[in-house]
């Protein structure tokens, strides 16, 4: 705590941030008694005899703080922070809340194009995973589709994440099929040559499934074939 | 989105190789249809019926309904249908009604009219039968009896059919035209008045042409049995200008109507009339003699 009260007294707001970020996440994450006390004294949300799952709204108002701080200041840490707020509600079960905040963070991570470089797909694949949930979950199916979109716009602007474009390729089709938006799912899985090939093994089954379908509810029977029989092939040998 | 191995949900596969199978056949190869379908069968007898009762009624009632409309293949349909029927039965609330009707149309196309009229009929005993499933047993089971020559219980279940027609909400069969059927059959076994009556009902119809004159020529045969003679060359007239109107206009099957037009001729002792009735079956500038 008195690093935390030393960066208070020298308005040193990169500090603050990321004493406030490391508390929240040493709770959120470890389930750690001392964090959970030290990040509730924070603010001033500690009371006794509290259960564990009340402490969770006090580490948003931890997440909340180091987020002010953050924007206020312009820290490349806003989307980071932003997204720990959205990990929280989606956990909380506020999906509207967990959605919003999720895209928005998300973006912030785009926009030094230098770390956005520096991302790891695979964290941040966890995260889409999450929104992707909210998207299922809330059928904002539209939605899902064109932040994904957008965001793949983005990182092909920073050139950043291109590892990422088969999953998030296979999410806009599959929200393009549930949507009933068939031809719009072809055209993202048949227009992304190659990605197919780019998913892992024991995903490919998912992108002839849909892509088969696809074709089946537009009543383009001699394209649905050859991807039925594919899909079979692939769903098989598992 | 998915970072982890999923496995594929159980039916999915199956699902596939059915669309497969429809697929061929729709572009024309029964060949591919037939072995895409062998394959669907492998995999349908794989689901533990216990365990998941839904996603088996499911693919056994879609594949015997496809083995028996597309591939023509009863034996097998009914075989499939039956663990449908089994399965859907055992299951508490499952409307299994219709799969029951459906198996005793297989039963039916495989020549078996004791099991499809057994079928029905166990239908007919049970309770709280959906009005538009009632509806279709009473029409089937009143057609096998027709075609087994059990006149009076097919007219006894026409019967309880034009009532239910009459009363039910759901209109699955018109009832002009089941009144229809029902006169007719009156008419055959020459209960005159009951064919009268049924006829009259079935004449409350005025949007279907070919159902309008079937009704003109049914009652107007019932005034010729009867002995009502000069109604019933009036009748005969009416239907000639309806033949004539018709000729070009291809609402009602002409060659039906004039054999039918003979027919009463001839009990009207009209034979002359009657033989250019029948010879007109056969001219070639009729061109809608015979409806497809």
């Amino acid at each position: 705590m008195k690093a935390l009260e030393q960066a208070q007294s020298t308005n040193d707001y990169a500090s603050q941030i990321n004493i406030l970020y490391m508390l929240g996440t040493h709770r959120a994450k470890d389930g750690s008694k001392q964090g959970a006390e030290e990040a509730l004294e924070v603010t001033d949300c500690w009371r006794e005899n509290e259960t564990a799952t009340d402490f969770d709204p006090c580490i948003i108002q931890v997440y909340n703080q180091a987020f002010r701080l953050a924007k206020m200041s312009g820290s490349e840490m806003e989307g980071p922070v932003e997204v720990e707020i959205a990990l929280l509600n989606f956990s909380l079960g506020n999906q509207n809340e967990a959605m919003d905040r999720f895209e928005s963070g998300l973006r912030k991570y785009l926009i030094d194009p230098q770390r956005a470089k520096n991302l790891n797909p695979k964290i941040l694949l966890q995260f889409f995973l999450m929104l992707n949930e909210c998207y299922y979950n809330l059928k904002a199916f539209q939605r899902g589709i064109d932040y994904l979109l957008d965001y793949m716009s983005r990182l092909n602007t920073v050139g950043a994440g291109q590892g990422m474009f088969p999953n998030l390729i296979l999410s806009v089709g599959e929200m393009c099929f549930l949507s009933a938006q068939y031809e719009a799912c072809v055209e993202h899985l048949e227009g992304s040559a190659g990605i197919v090939n780019e998913l892992s093994p024991d995903m490919r089954w998912l992108y002839y499934n849909y892509l088969g379908w696809a074709y089946v509810r537009q009543k383009k029977f001699k394209e649905a074939l050859p991807i039925l029989l594919k899909f079979v092939e692939v769903a098989k040998v598992r | 989105m998915y970072l982890q191995t999923i496995e594929v949900p159980e039916g999915t596969v199956l699902d596939s190789l059915e669309q497969i199978s429809a697929i061929h056949d729709i572009l024309g190869d029964k060949d591919a249809a037939v072995a895409a379908f062998k394959l669907a069968l492998a995999e349908v007898r794989k689901i533990n019926l216990q365990e998941k009762p839904i996603l088996g009624i499911k693919h056994y009632y879609f594949l015997g309904i496809f083995s028996v409309n597309r591939l023509g293949d009863p034996v097998q349909a009914k075989e499939l249908l039956e663990t449908a029927y089994i399965v859907a039965k055992r299951m508490p609330d499952f409307p299994w009604h219709s799969v029951a009707v459906d198996l005793s149309d297989v039963k039916y196309v495989m020549k078996d009219r004791d099991g499809a009229a057994a079928q029905l009929n166990a239908l007919l005993q049970e309770t709280n039968v959906d009005d538009e499933i009632t509806i279709k047993v009473l029409y089937k089971l009143a057609r096998i009896h027709s075609e087994m020559a059990n006149k009076s219980k097919a007219l006894e279940i026409y019967e309880r059919l034009v009532e239910k027609v009459r009363t039910s909400e759901k209109s699955v069969l018109p009832e002009p035209l089941v009144a229809h059927r029902v006169g007719k059959l009156y008419l055959l076994t020459g209960n005159l008045s009951k064919a009268s009556h049924f006829l009259k009902l079935a004449q409350s119809d005025e949007t279907d042409p070919e159902l309008k004159s079937q009704v003109g020529v049914a009652l107007t045969a019932v005034k010729a049995q009867a002995g009502e003679r000069q109604e019933a060359l009036k009748g005969v007239e009416e239907l000639v200008l309806i033949t004539e109107n018709s000729i070009t206009k291809d609402t009602v099957p002409i060659g039906e109507l004039k054999t039918d037009l003979g027919e009463i001729l001839l009990i009207l002792g009209e034979y002359n009339r009657a033989t250019e009735e029948f010879q007109k079956v056969t001219d070639p500038t009729v061109i809608n003699l015979h409806k497809p």
